[in-house]
């Protein structure tokens, strides 16, 4: 069994959001010693770097996927696949890009085996008028959006998730995609515009992801 | 009016109040300054869009699942090194059964020069029977342990010893000095 079938959904609208972890622009002296205590065979140091960035990870995830049991496989992953190549984390970056690019590859790749996948929005839509968005509740607007940001393309829906919710720089967005700042930039832009789209063209209620 | 601004610039006029060329571009050009402000306003919604948070309960869940994967992970890994090893030795086995073991070499012969003669051809053991005390009952011993026998004698047997020993391998011309 797993977690997320034994633990059921929390209930969406009691619960807020806490804040993300500390973000770092370096490697983190706390996260230093985590990996370097993982590679002298210290298993219980890595349950400190999954402690210390659980939240992060399965947000991402959640975003990506909308939906709460793929999220917590999906990032139970993540962490998996950090543990095996914690070997190969060399320390340029913090530890948070380095694992929140393994997210974004792990989402990608858990869509890509999931074909067909939820309807996907294409790059471009045309513009839309003022819909309904405005009327809804705060709650069902935040799963309205949530919904919309999982039919995004892939790469405006992974620049939007980092740059947006997990507040990495351009420069860290750009590294963690393996992309350029100037396309990291664009492709936000475009989220922006193809999330409003996506929400101003669906009646209430009607963005599914 | 020149081109619209790209979606880099206005990303960056999001972020920063506009300054120069695109000021100037977005206080003449109505399209730029819509996509700007629908941007903003797509921005806004996105930031309220809260994941919901799970329980306390299901971190720890989820902490003990990563970890349990992760020893079974392991696992596999050391069984898969396990069986490694055992197909490259079950291979070699096999590999020496089907080629055979090769011939097995002789063992050698004393070389010509060897001092320690045959039990039966050592002239030395003779000269031990006459010494005093040597009793002819004993059984023939080989060299080696004749050597050892010597190598214990005190004082006074070595000097006999000597002495018999150049009794019995004196040269005749010595003799007859």
């Amino acid at each position: 069994m797993s977690v997320a079938a034994a633990f059921p959904l929390p209930d969406h609208r009691a619960m807020q959001e806490t804040a993300p972890a500390p973000r770092a622009r370096g490697l983190r002296d706390d996260d230093r010693a985590a990996i370097e205590a993982c590679r002298r065979g210290e298993r219980e140091a890595f349950d400190r770097l999954v402690e210390r960035y659980q939240r992060d990870v399965y947000r991402i995830c959640y975003r990506y996927v909308n939906d709460h049991h793929d999220a917590s496989d999906m990032a139970q992953e993540v962490f998996l696949r950090a543990y095996k190549a914690l070997d190969r984390f060399r320390g340029d970056s913090a530890f948070s890009t380095w694992l929140f690019r393994i997210a974004v590859n792990t989402c990608l790749n858990f869509r890509a085996a999931r074909k067909p996948p939820a309807e996907e929005l294409s790059e471009t839509l045309p513009a839309g008028g003022e819909g309904a968005l405005s009327r809804l509740e705060n709650a069902e607007r935040a799963r309205q959006v949530r919904a919309a940001l999982a039919r995004l393309p892939e790469k405006q829906r992974a620049t939007l998730i980092l740059k947006t919710y997990h507040e990495l720089s351009h420069e860290e967005v750009a590294q963690a995609l393996g992309s350029t700042v100037g396309t990291v930039k664009a492709n936000l832009f475009h989220a922006l515009q193809n999330l409003r789209k996506l929400l101003v063209q669906a009646p209430a209620g009607e963005v599914r992801s | 009016m020149s081109e619209h601004l790209r979606e880099e610039v206005l990303w960056e006029a999001m972020e920063a109040e506009p300054e120069g060329a695109t000021a100037a571009h977005l206080a003449g050009c109505a399209d730029c300054r819509r996509r700007l402000e629908e941007a903003k306003e797509a921005l806004a919604w996105a930031r309220d869009a809260s994941v919901p948070e799970p329980s306390p309960l299901f971190w720890q869940g989820f902490r003990r699942n990563v970890s349990r994967r992760i020893e079974q992970r392991e696992r596999w890994a050391m069984v898969g090194r396990v069986a490694a090893v055992t197909a490259l030795a079950a291979t070699l086995l096999v590999a020496v059964r089907v080629n055979g073991p090769g011939p097995i070499p002789a063992e050698p012969a004393l070389p010509a020069w060897s001092a320690l003669p045959a039990v039966e051809d050592d002239t030395g053991l003779d000269l031990l029977r006459e010494l005093e005390g040597w009793s002819s009952d004993l059984p023939l011993v080989a060299a080696s342990d004749v050597t050892s026998a010597v190598i214990e004698l005190d004082d006074e047997q070595g000097a006999l010893l000597a002495d018999a020993v150049e009794r019995e391998f004196a040269h005749p011309e010595e003799e007859d000095l």
